[in-house]
């Protein structure tokens, strides 16, 4: 009896549903093809992610929230939620906006449980001792600096922080806080200015 | 090259932030959350398995307990009619031509509920005959 050829499962479609596979995973980058892994729930894959990025999520939250203990709970929070999503991840965007999507609103949530934009200034606390005095220059501008970052809206501090520790281009940032890009320039403008002020302010 | 005390520089120091990184043992505590987050998530999924032929047993007796009233319902008219159509059910002290006018009357008892059927005088003659 002569065989018939399932359409579905015939070599030559097997052969051509693999190249488009290939070819799909080579417009991929790295970090797209591990969390493809990870969806599959490959920790290997999720190890190298949290290696690649661990650094600098951390740091984000740390100059965002002023706080290393938030600042390393948040950097887990982001990677937990990547793993529990990345059976659904789709490599639309770039795979930073995606993790940086998640960061972000995570910091958000944290902003709005702790209430942190309502704060008093720095030379308010370093006279009422609930600060130590900096014992160095660079230490005190860095203080200084923090309090100048509590003072900003937490959008004008992310996208300054994208922009100067990511490197992201505005478009990137826009679309990680889903605004235009020219919301981006002007936020990153002032924010920028209000440090500089700051700063300016207690050198004097 | 910038100078050290620059205030741009100073501003770009602390807003690059990199000196600050995270303990040594951050990525392995994490791995050992999320595995146990996986094995919490399949407990979970597992118990939902288990839970799969309670729930469709109790769905089945829930569905019965909505069908039976209504079968039991149709018996009941079903039997109403047949009640209604037996004539052994009917006075003793009727005519035989009595009851078979009733009978037939029964035969339709959802007629005697409109008006229109009470427009023949035979049949309002029969139910004073039946008043009295």
């Amino acid at each position: 009896m002569q065989s018939v050829p399932n359409p579905l499962f015939s070599h030559g479609t097997l052969l051509e549903m693999s190249e488009n596979q290939d070819r799909e995973n080579c417009l991929l980058s790295d970090d797209q093809l591990l969390m493809k892994e990870v969806g599959e729930k490959c920790p290997v894959a999720m190890e190298k992610i949290i290696t690649r990025w661990k650094d600098g999520l951390f740091r984000f939250f740390d100059r965002s929230l002023q706080n290393k203990a938030d600042a390393e709970d948040l950097t887990q929070k982001v990677f937990i939620r990547v793993y529990q999503s990345a059976s659904r991840y789709q490599p639309k965007a770039k795979f930073s906006t995606y993790l940086f999507t998640i960061a972000r609103n995570l910091l958000i949530d944290e902003i709005k449980k702790s209430n942190r934009q309502q704060i008093s200034s720095y030379s308010d606390e370093l006279i009422q001792g609930q600060i130590v005095q900096p014992t160095n220059e660079a230490q005190e501008w860095n203080e200084i600096l923090n309090f100048a970052m509590k003072e900003i809206p937490e959008y004008y501090s992310t996208a300054l922080l994208l922009r100067v520790q990511r490197e992201l281009s505005y478009m990137e940032i826009a679309d990680i806080m889903k605004v235009s890009e020219s919301s981006v320039k002007t936020w990153i403008h002032r924010a920028r200015t209000h440090l500089r002020k700051t700063l300016q302010e207690y050198r004097k | 090259m910038k100078n050290k005390n620059d205030p741009e520089k100073v501003i770009e120091d602390f807003l690059s932030n990199e000196s600050a990184s995270l303990n040594e043992g951050f990525t392995e505590s994490l791995l050992v959350d999320i595995e146990k987050l996986d094995l919490e998530n399949k407990s979970v999924s597992r118990g939902v398995h288990y839970f799969i032929p309670f729930a469709s047993i109790g769905v089945a007796f829930c569905a019965l307990l909505f069908i039976i009233p209504l079968f039991d319902l149709e018996v009941t008219v079903d039997n109403q009619e047949n009640v209604a159509l037996e004539p052994n059910s009917l006075p003793s002290y009727l005519n035989d031509s009595e009851k078979i006018i009733i009978e037939d009357l029964m035969a339709i008892p959802e007629k005697l509920n409109v008006p229109e059927s009470f427009l023949s005088e035979q049949t309002y003659d029969l139910l004073v005959l039946l008043d009295s």
